[in-house]
């Protein structure tokens, strides 16, 4: 039940975290070194200086001088969207954080601005999600959850600094689920990689606060080329979330991120992502996590923004008795493409997946599924369930269902189903006739479709997409 | 919203009703020919007649079904002395001005819980504040009276419930949204004799403290025995062919429609 | 196509056709109100190995499509199949329904499906399924149990398994 009460609860007990750190200043100083300026475009020299001036070990140099030139290699996909649009000369690969310019409030585009005032997002967070304005709460609350996780052992740190602390348990980890050479957008990401989650739990240690990436850093927790590896120990238990409701305004027109995860015997790791990056973005991401004995992966995605994303949460259930889900919700509006999806594969015995996949597109929007469900040779007893629905808002709106099967386990039970719905007039003339005006009974069709979804979402995140999902259905 | 101020009433004149023609879709089929009515607050008119002789096509088209179009005719609500024409005006509008539909075979709306309709309808009327604590509590009367679970609020509507349970949830919404103008499109199918003296028992409730206009359909004159019309109308191909009081549906009960044609 | 289409594959029919790289069966929908069904059953035995694809295309309102594939597969046979219902812009309150089932009878079977749909309709009706396991070990019981052996009993399964979707083939039944 969600009541304004409990709503309002949550609201003074943030109030009450942001006053215990008003008085705190976070360093605030200017940088007196003169203003590093890398030029746009890739090349191997810049790849250098980039690994350079975060002062890397030779190893990591190496990594990404191998990984940059397989990317000049590697032809582009060749499913889904059409990627022509990115011109890879205009891109600036690395900015230093302190030399981000703050985008001025006056330039962020109304849409933007119009979205942030329906969601009714604080005027200091409104700016920091367009990229202008100082964010000071979230930095606040970082270190304070930081100091508390560290005395369980918990490591929850940027990736730069990952490198840097944590050399062994980093390079024991790092690129083993998603090698450099995966494909041509994680051979970009090795190469250039930048910002990012560097988190170690323990064994057996259990974290009851989901992890944010918002609370770091607010320049780095958005990069470009974000990197990040997770690594939880045995018996662990982790829920990691990733993005936002809130439209995040980028001025860099291309991401390509890389998530690597690593599940060990009887751990629990669900990672959140919910991404809305602004209309001119190319959202293309690896995402990929290996689940050993017993062990339990859930990827959580919901794809709002971007004008291309191409991403397939994978899990790979490597251990006997391993347990995956994808649980997905993607919508497309004018213009924009999810090509979304999610791939498993059974490689022990007796692993259970579920994959529940619901997109909804309007306009001239596409949100398409495609997803890979293998079982391997040596896999035994593999049980999967997977459900794919697709609503369709507009005449002009498209969507694809592309699920790849392909079974060598000859004890396997598996069962895909597949629907594309359409709003019912009939139920519509229902909603209607109990007073609901029409855009109303839409959004609400609308928000009971994606429910099965949303309602995975912690609370204030699952309030805040449905209001989403209003707001673009109108 | 209901008043047992003033005489209100439901007018229906010359009403030709058509819709598209399922064996030939270039053209339309009429299904209503002609159907004159007037119901006033505190009547209940009961509606009669063979299968596909029009009668939920009547109270679909009353409701604003956009399968349904009127070809000619009106229907009218008269509040006091002004009076509304309702031949254009959308579903939601026409629930605004106090009318309500029970449905036949209502529909499921997966994920959509009642509980989220009911409150978001009540926030849109804007007429009453209530917090969500009283508006729970004024729920869960009304679905301990119909015997229904508390559940079923936190479920998809209509999803996964019985036929005879969708009927009672629709008496459910009528008691919360409080109409003036009710139809009822064969309430009593699908119900067994439990069920039907629990919905009957409602309704009568609601009548009793609210007086709105009401037309039942029905088959069997099996509900009239509970819930007592005023005035017994009986549709065939589209038309009213005879009108008259209870004891017209006796007549039915006894001898069937045929022998009706007949005279 | 004016007609409605009526398509029936039998297990020895798909033995001629599919088990070296066929052509795609490719149907395309472009007259109102019309009608295409396509029944495809295979028996995999040995190392036999089946590679197909049924294309439907919708571009006219009104259509209907069913394909229904149903394979068996015995020894280290396979079936890679790729099924696609397209439903364009055009092809308003059309409807399609694609399903392919997998019986699997021995220790060494392959089995690569792919129920594809697209749709640029926002009035298309569009379901699909696909399902692969061995034969359930209740059904298998109670059949033994009414005194016919394993070997017979998996082959009244089987048998049956293949002909299931044939009760669902509308142009049959005019």
């Amino acid at each position: 039940m969600h009541s304004k009460s409990s709503r309002k609860e949550e609201k003074s007990q943030a109030q009450k975290i942001n006053t215990l750190f008003t008085n705190y200043k976070y360093g605030f100083h200017t940088d007196t070194k003169s203003k590093l300026v890398i030029p746009k475009g890739l090349n191997e020299k810049i790849v250098r200086q980039i690994s350079k001036i975060k002062e890397e070990p030779k190893w990591m140099t190496d990594y990404r001088v191998k990984a940059y030139k397989e990317f000049v290699k590697r032809p582009m996909p060749n499913f889904g969207p059409s990627l022509e649009g990115i011109n890879f000369d205009d891109i600036h690969y690395y900015i230093r954080p302190q030399d981000k310019t703050q985008n001025k409030w006056e330039d962020v585009p109304a849409e933007i601005k119009e979205t942030f005032d329906r969601l009714g997002i604080p005027e200091h967070e409104k700016r920091s999600l367009a990229g202008s304005g100082a964010q000071f709460e979230s930095e606040m609350i970082y270190h304070s959850i930081k100091e508390s996780l560290s005395k369980k052992g918990v490591i929850f740190d940027s990736i730069d600094q990952g490198l840097k602390k944590y050399p062994e348990l980093f390079k024991e980890y790092f690129g083993t689920i998603v090698p450099y050479d995966d494909n041509k957008f994680s051979a970009l990401n090795s190469a250039v990689w930048s910002g990012g989650s560097f988190i170690y739990i323990p064994k057996n240690t259990y974290v009851d606060l989901p992890l944010q990436a918002y609370f770091r850093i607010n320049t780095e927790s958005m990069g470009q080329f974000e990197r990040t590896l997770i690594i939880a120990d045995e018996g662990s238990f982790l829920h990691y979330i990733e993005g936002c409701t809130a439209p995040v305004y980028s001025k860099d027109s291309l991401h390509s991120a890389v998530v690597e995860i690593i599940v060990k015997k009887n751990a629990h790791v669900q990672y959140t992502t919910v991404q809305n990056w602004s209309l001119n973005v190319y959202n293309l991401v690896t995402k990929r996590a290996y689940a050993y004995e017993n062990a339990e992966m859930i990827w959580l995605d919901c794809n709002v923004g971007s004008k291309i994303t191409m991403k397939y949460p994978s899990i790979y259930l490597v251990g006997d008795n391993s347990k995956g889900e994808i649980k997905s919700l993607a919508m497309a509006k004018d213009n924009q493409c999810q090509d979304t999806g999610g791939k498993i594969i059974h490689m022990g015995k007796n692993t259970t997946s579920k994959i529940i996949a619901k997109s909804i597109c309007k306009d001239h929007g596409n949100a398409s599924y495609r997803g890979l469900l293998k079982a391997t040779k040596s896999a035994r007893n593999s049980f999967n369930y997977s459900k794919c629905d697709a609503l369709i808002l507009s005449p002009e709106a498209r969507s694809d269902t592309i699920p790849k099967i392909s079974i060598d386990d000859p004890t396997a039970s598996i069962a895909h189903e597949a629907s594309i719905f359409k709003i019912d007039d009939s139920q519509l003339f229902y909603l209607m006739s109990r007073g609901l005006p029409q855009d109303t009974a839409v959004s609400e069709i609308v928000n009971g479709f994606a429910n099965p979804i949303v309602s995975e979402l912690p609370m204030e995140y699952a309030i805040e997409l449905k209001r989403l999902l209003e707001i673009e259905t109108e | 919203m209901a008043t047992k101020s003033s005489k209100n009433s439901l007018i229906i004149k010359n009403l030709h009703v058509e819709t598209e023609d399922k064996t030939n879709r270039k053209s339309k089929k009429e299904i209503l020919k002609g159907v004159d009515l007037e119901i006033k607050e505190g009547e209940i008119h009961a509606i009669m007649g063979p299968n596909g002789s029009g009668k939920s096509t009547l109270l679909n088209a009353l409701m604003g079904h956009p399968s349904y179009q009127i070809s000619e005719g009106t229907i009218q609500l008269k509040t006091g002395d002004k009076t509304k024409k309702l031949n254009d005006l959308k579903a939601d509008e026409r629930a605004n001005l106090g009318l309500f539909m029970a449905f036949q075979h209502p529909i499921e709306v997966p994920g959509l819980s009642f509980l989220h309709m009911l409150r978001t309808i009540k926030n849109l009327k804007g007429t009453e504040k209530q917090s969500l604590e009283e508006l729970l509590e004024e729920l869960q009367i009304e679905l301990k009276k119909l015997k229904i679970d508390e559940k079923a609020l936190e479920r998809g509507i209509n999803e996964g419930f019985s036929g005879g349970e969708k009927k009672k949830l629709e008496i459910f919404q009528m008691k919360i949204l409080k109409p003036n103008f009710i139809l009822l499109d064969e309430i009593d199918s699908g119900l067994d004799i439990d069920s039907l003296k629990i919905v009957a028992e409602n309704i009568k409730e609601y009548f009793k403290k609210y007086s709105p206009a009401m037309i039942i359909i029905t088959h069997y004159a099996r509900i009239l025995k509970f819930i007592e019309p005023h005035k017994v109308h009986i549709l065939s191909d589209g038309k009213i062919i005879k009108s008259g009081g209870k004891a017209l549906a006796h007549t039915l009960e006894k001898h069937g429609y045929k022998e009706l044609n007949d005279k | 196509m004016t007609k409605n289409f009526s398509l029936i594959i039998t297990p020895e029919e798909a033995k001629k056709l599919f088990l070296h790289k066929s052509e795609p069966i490719i149907v395309k929908l472009d007259k109102p109100d019309t009608l295409a069904e396509i029944l495809v059953m295979i028996k995999g035995e040995k190392d036999q190995k089946y590679d197909f694809a049924i294309t439907v295309i919708h571009s006219a309102p009104h259509t209907k499509s069913r394909i229904y594939v149903r394979s068996v597969l015995e020894g280290s046979s396979s079936v890679n199949f790729a099924g696609t219902a397209r439903i364009n812009e055009e092809a308003d309150f059309s409807d399609t329904d694609l399903s392919h089932h997998t019986l699997l009878l021995s220790e060494n079977s392959k089995t690569n499906t792919l129920p594809a749909m697209e749709i640029i309709s926002n009035t298309a009706k569009g379901n699909h399924a696909a399902t692969i396991g061995r034969i359930n070990e209740e059904i298998l019981f109670y059949i033994e149990s009414r005194g016919i052996n394993e070997l017979q009993a998996k082959k009244l399964i089987a048998k049956n398994f293949l002909k299931a979707d044939i009760s669902k083939l509308e142009t049959l039944k005019k």
